[in-house]
This record gives C-alpha cells, sequence and structure tokens, in this order.
C-alpha cells in the first residue's frame, strides 16, 4: 500500500478522476449543439411549434452540460500546473500556445454567445439566434480542436526542438508551429473524438425521446426529436469509420508498442490476426478470443502476409498495462457496434410504428452510455497505451509530476476535487432527470397536425 | 528578428496583465455579488441579485482561464511555479470556482426554501473564497516566495502573513463595492436603494483600506514603490485612480449609474496596472536570491511562441470585444423576472 501513496501516483489518480468526469459534458454539448443547428433551421423553415419545443427544450438540455462543462474544466488547466509542474515547464512553450488560443477564440466565443443562446431567446431575432446557436456549435469544436490538438503532440510529438534553459533543465521549444498544431496525428485525433461526441449528443436526444414514446407521452415532440439524433449518431459513426482505421495506421506507425498492445500481439508472426473479442494473459504472453487471422496486417498495411511487431520486440519496460489497454480498446470498439446498432434501430422506430415495442424503446432509452462507455474507454486505451510516457518518447510519466508538493497536499486536493466532480455528476443527473420527467409541454401535443409543420399531411 | 524578442517579452507580460484586468473587472463585480448575496432578504432580491449576472458570469470567469493561459504559454516556468507554490490555496479557488457554478446553476431549480438558503449561502461562501484566496495569492506574490533557480519552493510560505491579509480584505472590500456599483445599475426601486446605501458604505471602507495597505506597502514591500520613485510620471496611473474612486458616490447621487461603473472599472484597471508596474520586470519575486526571481526575460518561451501569442491577441481582442459589447448591449436594462431567468 505504502507505495501506492506517492506524489506520481495521486497526481495520476487526480487527472484521470477529473478528467473522466468532466469529459462526460462537452461531448454532450458538441454533439447538442450541432442538433440545436439543424432543429433551430427547421423550426426558421417551417415556423412550427412543435420545431420551437424541440429547440428549446434541447437547448435547456445543452444549457446544463455547457454550464457543467465549463465549471468542471477549469480545474483541468490549472491542475496541469499544480501537480505536473516539471511537465508545464517542458512542454509550456509548445502546448501553451495552443491553450491560449483556444482560450481567445474558443472559450470567448462560446462564453460569450452562450448568454445570447440561453438568455436571448425572446430578446433577439431568430436570425441573430441562430447565429448564436453556430457560433456557440463552432466555439465548441475550436476548443475541442485545441486541446485534442495538444493532447496529440503528447502522442506524435513534432515541430520541436529540445533546448536547455538557463536553469540548466531541458524544454521543448516550436521550431514550425503548424508542424506542432498539425502534428502526424492531431487532424485524425480531432475528428475521431469529434464524431464520437457527436455520436454521444445524438444517442442523448435519441434516449430522452425513445423514453417519451416508451411512456406514450409528448409523442410529436419525441418523434421530431428521435430523428434527429438518429441522423447525427448514423453519420457520425460512419464517418469514424474512417477516422478510427486513419488513427490505427498512426498507431503502428508512430506508437507501435500501443498498437501490440490494443491488440495483445506479442510474437511478431506473418499474417497478425485481429482479435474481436478475448483474454490476454501478461505472464504467459498469450492472447486467446475470437481471431481473424491476417486482418490486422491487412488493416495496416492492406495485404494479409507483413506482420506486426508484437511487444517482444521492445523493453518491457517500456510496455503500457498490456492486459487494461488490451480489454479498454476492445470495449471501445465493441461500443461502437452497439451504437450503430441502436442508431439504425431508431430509424426503424421512427419510420416503423409497428416496430415501437417497449423492448426496443427500453434498448433505445439505454443507448445514452454507449457512446459514454466508448468515449472513456476510447481515452483511457490511448492513454494507458501510451505508458509509461507522458509524452511519447520525451518525457516519462514519472519524470512529469510536482517534485514540491507532499502527499498530504495531494490527498487533501484529491479528496476535495473528486468530492466536487461526484457532487456535480449528481446533481447533473437529477437535474436532467427533472428536465425529462418534466418535459417539452403539452401545448405542441393537442394541436391539428397541419398547424404544427405547416404542412399538409 | 531577435531584436524584437525583448518587446515581445514585455508584451505577453503585458496580455497577462491586461486579462488579469478584464477578469478583476469583469467576473469582479459578479464575485462582488456573491459576496453581498447574504445582505439582501426574500427569495425575489436574491434572485434579482442573481439574475443581474446571469447572462455574463461564464463568460467573465473565462477570463481567468485565459490570463493563465497567457501565463502558461509565455511564462511557463512563473505559471508552473506559482501553481506549486500555492498548490492548496488554488485547490480551494477550484473548489470555490465549482461551487459558486453549481450554486448559480441549481439555486432556482427548487422551490423548497431549504434548497435555495443553502446555496445562498454556498454562493456567498464560495465567492469570498475566491476573493480571498486571489487577494492572499498577490498579497505573497509582492512579497516575493522562497524559490531555488528551477523555480522549485524551497522554504514555507506563510499564507496568511499580515501583508498578504491586508491585501487579501483590500480585495473583498474592492469586489464587493464593484458587485454592488454593478447592481444599483440594474435594480430598481426599494432593492436600488438598498443597494445604493452598500455602495455609500463600501466606497469609504475601500478608500480608508486602500490608504492603509498603500502605507504599508511602502513600509514593508518599499520595492513596489521603487519604479515609481525612479519615474514619477508613473504616479498619474494612482492619481487617476484616486479621481475615479472619488468620482463613485457623486456619479450614484446623481443617478449615473453607468458613469459610477464605468469609474469603478477604470479603478480596477488601474489599481491593478499598479501591482504590475510595482512588480515589473519580475512575475515571481524569489525570498532566496534575487538571482532566481523568475523575470519575463528569464522565464518566458521562444520567439515564435510568444509571437503567436501576439497574433492570437491581436486576432482575438479586438473579436471578443466586438461581441462583448453586443452581449452587454441585448442584456442592459434592469433585472426582469422571467421563465428563463435563473
Amino acid at each position: 500500500m505504502e507505495e501506492l501513496l506517492t506524489v506520481e501516483v495521486l497526481s495520476r489518480l487526480q487527472f484521470a478522476i477529473c478528467i473522466t468526469f468532466h469529459y462526460i459534458y462537452p461531448p454532450l454539448s458538441i454533439g447538442l449543439s450541432v442538433a440545436l443547428i439543424g432543429m433551430e433551421i427547421r423550426y426558421i423553415q417551417t415556423g412550427s411549434p412543435v420545431w420551437e419545443r424541440v429547440t428549446l427544450f434541447w437547448l435547456r438540455v445543452f444549457a446544463l452540460t455547457f454550464a457543467l462543462g465549463v465549471a468542471t474544466g477549469i480545474p483541468l488547466q490549472f491542475g496541469l500546473g499544480t501537480n505536473w509542474a516539471r511537465y508545464s515547464r517542458f512542454v509550456g512553450d509548445v502546448f501553451g500556445s495552443a491553450l491560449a488560443a483556444e482560450g481567445f477564440f474558443a472559450f470567448l466565443i462560446e462564453a460569450g454567445f452562450l448568454g445570447l443562446l440561453l438568455f436571448g431567446w425572446k430578446r433577439i431575432s431568430k436570425g441573430m439566434h441562430l447565429l448564436s446557436t453556430i457560433c456557440v456549435s463552432v466555439g465548441a469544436h475550436f476548443s475541442a480542436f485545441w486541446i485534442i490538438a495538444a493532447n496529440a503532440w503528447m502522442q506524435t510529438p513534432d515541430g520541436y526542438e529540445l533546448v536547455e534553459a538557463a536553469d540548466g533543465t531541458t524544454v521543448a521549444v516550436v521550431t514550425n508551429w503548424w508542424k506542432m498544431v498539425f502534428n502526424p496525428s492531431s487532424v485524425q485525433h480531432i475528428l475521431h473524438a469529434i464524431w464520437s461526441c457527436w455520436m454521444a449528443g445524438g444517442l442523448l436526444i435519441v434516449s430522452v425521446s425513445a423514453y417519451y414514446l416508451w411512456k406514450q407521452k409528448f409523442p410529436r415532440f419525441a418523434l421530431a426529436s428521435i430523428k434527429c439524433g438518429a441522423y447525427i449518431t448514423l453519420f457520425a459513426a460512419v464517418l469514424h469509420l474512417v477516422s478510427a482505421h486513419s488513427l490505427a495506421q498512426l498507431v503502428a506507425q508512430y506508437q507501435p508498442v500501443k498498437l501490440a498492445a490494443f491488440e495483445g500481439i506479442y510474437e511478431t508472426v506473418e499474417s497478425t490476426p485481429l482479435t474481436v473479442a478475448g483474454w490476454t494473459n501478461v505472464e504467459t504472453r498469450e492472447t486467446v478470443g475470437i481471431q481473424i487471422p491476417g486482418m490486422l496486417s491487412f488493416l495496416v498495411h492492406g495485404d494479409f502476409q507483413t506482420p506486426i511487431p508484437g511487444l517482444n520486440e521492445f523493453p518491457e519496460d517500456e510496455w503500457p498495462r498490456v492486459g487494461l489497454t488490451f480489454q479498454l480498446y476492445h470495449l471501445m470498439v465493441a461500443m461502437w457496434g452497439a451504437i450503430v446498432v441502436a442508431a439504425i434501430a431508431s430509424l426503424v422506430a421512427v419510420f416503423r410504428s409497428e416496430w415501437r415495442r417497449p423492448w426496443l424503446l427500453k434498448f433505445l432509452v439505454i443507448s445514452v452510455l454507449f457512446p459514454q462507455i466508448g468515449n472513456i474507454s476510447g481515452w483511457y486505451s490511448t492513454c494507458i497505451g501510451r505508458q509509461p510516457w507522458l509524452i511519447n518518447g520525451l518525457m516519462k510519466t514519472s519524470e512529469g509530476f510536482s517534485p514540491t508538493i507532499t502527499v498530504g497536499e495531494n490527498l487533501i486536493s484529491l479528496l476535495l476535487l473528486s468530492f466536487m466532480y461526484l457532487l456535480f455528476f449528481v446533481l447533473f443527473l437529477f437535474l436532467l432527470d427533472r428536465k425529462i420527467k418534466h418535459g417539452p409541454g403539452e401545448e405542441v401535443e393537442n394541436l391539428p397536425y397541419r398547424d404544427l409543420f405547416g404542412e399538409e399531411s | 528578428m531577435p531584436e524584437l524578442y525583448p518587446s515581445l517579452q514585455f508584451f505577453t507580460f503585458f496580455v497577462f496583465f491586461f486579462g488579469l484586468t478584464a477578469y478583476a473587472a469583469l467576473d469582479g463585480f459578479d464575485l462582488g455579488v456573491g459576496n453581498l448575496m447574504l445582505l439582501s432578504k426574500g427569495d425575489h432580491d436574491r434572485r434579482v441579485l442573481l439574475n443581474a449576472i446571469g447572462p455574463v458570469w461564464d463568460g467573465n470567469s473565462v477570463w481567468i482561464v485565459i490570463s493563465t493561459g497567457v501565463l502558461f504559454a509565455g511564462f511557463p516556468k512563473a505559471f508552473a511555479t506559482l501553481m506549486t507554490a500555492f498548490y492548496l490555496p488554488l485547490t480551494f479557488l477550484m473548489v470555490g470556482f465549482m461551487l459558486r457554478a453549481m450554486a448559480i446553476e441549481f439555486r432556482s431549480k427548487m422551490p423548497q426554501t431549504w434548497w435555495r438558503s443553502t446555496f445562498d449561502v454556498v454562493f456567498c461562501v464560495s465567492s469570498l473564497t475566491v476573493t480571498s484566496v486571489l487577494g492572499l495569492i498577490i498579497g505573497n506574490l509582492i512579497q516575493g516566495i522562497p524559490i531555488d533557480l528551477q523555480g522549485n519552493l524551497v522554504g514555507p510560505i506563510h499564507l496568511f502573513n499580515p501583508y498578504a491579509v491586508i491585501v487579501c480584505v483590500l480585495n473583498i472590500l474592492l469586489f464587493s463595492l464593484h458587485g454592488a456599483i454593478y447592481l444599483s445599475l440594474k435594480t430598481e426601486g426599494a432593492l436600488r436603494t438598498q443597494v445604493k446605501r452598500w455602495v455609500a458604505i463600501l466606497v469609504y471602507l475601500f478608500i480608508i483600506w486602500w490608504v492603509i495597505t498603500t502605507l504599508f506597502t511602502a513600509l514593508w514591500q518599499p520595492q513596489m514603490m521603487t519604479r515609481f520613485v525612479e519615474h514619477p510620471l508613473l504616479g498619474l496611473f494612482a492619481a487617476a485612480a484616486i479621481v475615479g474612486i472619488f468620482f463613485i458616490p457623486a456619479a450614484e447621487r446623481s443617478e449615473r449609474y453607468g458613469v459610477a461603473f464605468a469609474a469603478s472599472c477604470l479603478s480596477i484597471a488601474l489599481l491593478i496596472t499598479l501591482v504590475g508596474i510595482g512588480l515589473y520586470p519580475n512575475i515571481v519575486p524569489s525570498t532566496i536570491d534575487p538571482e532566481f526571481t523568475l523575470s519575463i526575460f528569464n522565464s518566458s518561451s521562444g520567439m515564435i511562441t510568444l509571437s503567436t501569442i501576439a497574433l492570437v491577441v491581436a486576432g482575438g481582442l479586438p473579436l471578443s470585444v466586438f461581441y462583448l459589447s453586443y452581449l452587454y448591449r441585448v442584456f442592459s436594462g434592469t433585472v426582469h423576472i422571467t421563465d428563463a431567468s435563473y
């Protein structure tokens, strides 16, 4: 137990807890912001009170996720300095300009227009409100861009040189800003994360709408909403396949140890198999499960023979926790499958009312969890798979934490912040539940259909 | 263009202080409203207070993210040193930020009295926590902290030392005054009369405490004064701040609340400028050896990063000023509680 109580372990735990509980909210608000643009355009096109209800209801849910995203995000920026001082000193020159750009361009756009979005429905014109929605959405995507570009730099650093500073420490200094921002993996990392966010928002909409359909409440609202959610989810899930493939090829190129851990490959063999699901044993260096022979070779190299280097090719002290990385990675892939099924199922439920069975709707209600589990396991697998490196090939995690803080201080901060994040999560669930129970209002449900959508049916 | 490097270092320092100023002038008033929350009685009045800051508080708090972001990018060593040196105070600052957001978001979500009064207390206490921690950190920073060549803390920081406490109280009075002036702009009727009384009291408390703080700064922290002695013209900033503060009661009496608020913003900006001038070119003074002091020259990032920051600011600042002024125009006028309110 004693060696668990070190500043390194506590700092890692603190960052993991903060980021895990933070990352519930931004994907939801990014995904919802895209849906809101679509809903608002439909409202302006049709002038229908149903679309007004749909927009206003999801705007309120968006407001909740957004506010929590901001509130849970501030400690993360400070956390880089408080618990990872050596890392901050080493990387500030590289990483900081991305964060500053995020602050100036993304946060200010988001936070500035958010007030208009939430409080301006009746104060500003419809067009101006739509513009605010678009600005908030662009801002949210933009902020995802910068922070994920920074994370991608930690996976595939580029555009920098190592310089010895006057105080004797080594720091990374930018030599080519564009190469730093658009390092080899940043575009694919960003797209991969953005599509995941869209799926998270889309399936939240699907889930709540399915709940109303199941309870036979607000059917018109629910049918209009669920379609939005399903289209966004399906669209993102298809694009996700492309980004996942490109990203895996980059991992193969730049982080071969991580790829080997993802797939549980120890021996380098021709026709390297792809494990769909299974178990990997680090002691015996064996992976068992459902395997497709040669598939991994094919996905990485385009032919079924070329071997993928196994973990045995690399020194063991550069391995991540193989078993954990393997399972998290496979959990993420499985969640993608579940998301596709849910998106198709919701479209079936929309267009074939005889298929609107309780079991199907119940499945759709729980589908909100799939992208959340997928997001968390995906980030865990990519960041645990990077270990022991904090910045791939440049700085180990054991070299990055703050040297001067004490275990006691770190424990206090860990406990306080964990408590706060947990409290936020509980309040989030409580308020979301209340918003759902309260619903979008009955007004539009009793109007004749023609008045609702401004079109004959 | 290496000859531009010192100018870029200065510019980044300026941007950092500009961010702090924007934070104090903007989030300062909503923190102040929080500090004053429990002084108002009754659910309706408290909701008015909350909704006076409703559409803007979230955007205001972004300025602390921006200024720490600029510090991280421009002066990573100073950032890392400050963040670890004030580890526990910053933890409480984070908890304060989070509790505030929670109180604002959740207070009016349930009708029960116990629910709302609980969050009112949370709102007030968390606002006071944020205000105090900021004051204590500035108070300690002015005195310097025991850091070595690598910027690592090598001795204890006595957070609650007398000078830091004096600065902390000044900060509480400043933000509360600023919040009260903002409220006089956003309220009407009996509530406005009440708020104006707060302004009248706070402005004199603030002036008295400001004199005390200045005296103790001259006495205990003479290094903060050297630059003003070298360049007496810089004293004009102090003079302007005094004029601004003394202008507030007159503007409030003649019901020119917008002018009073502008004067208050200006005074805050000038006060922070005075701190900036006093510290310059240092960011984190070392009490161990002046050699170890982190200044803008020995803790900054490289040429490319500093130029990037300059470009970002040149592009982003006019843009943000433009839409922030639009935002404040849309929500100008006094507060009326509606369905969309907190």
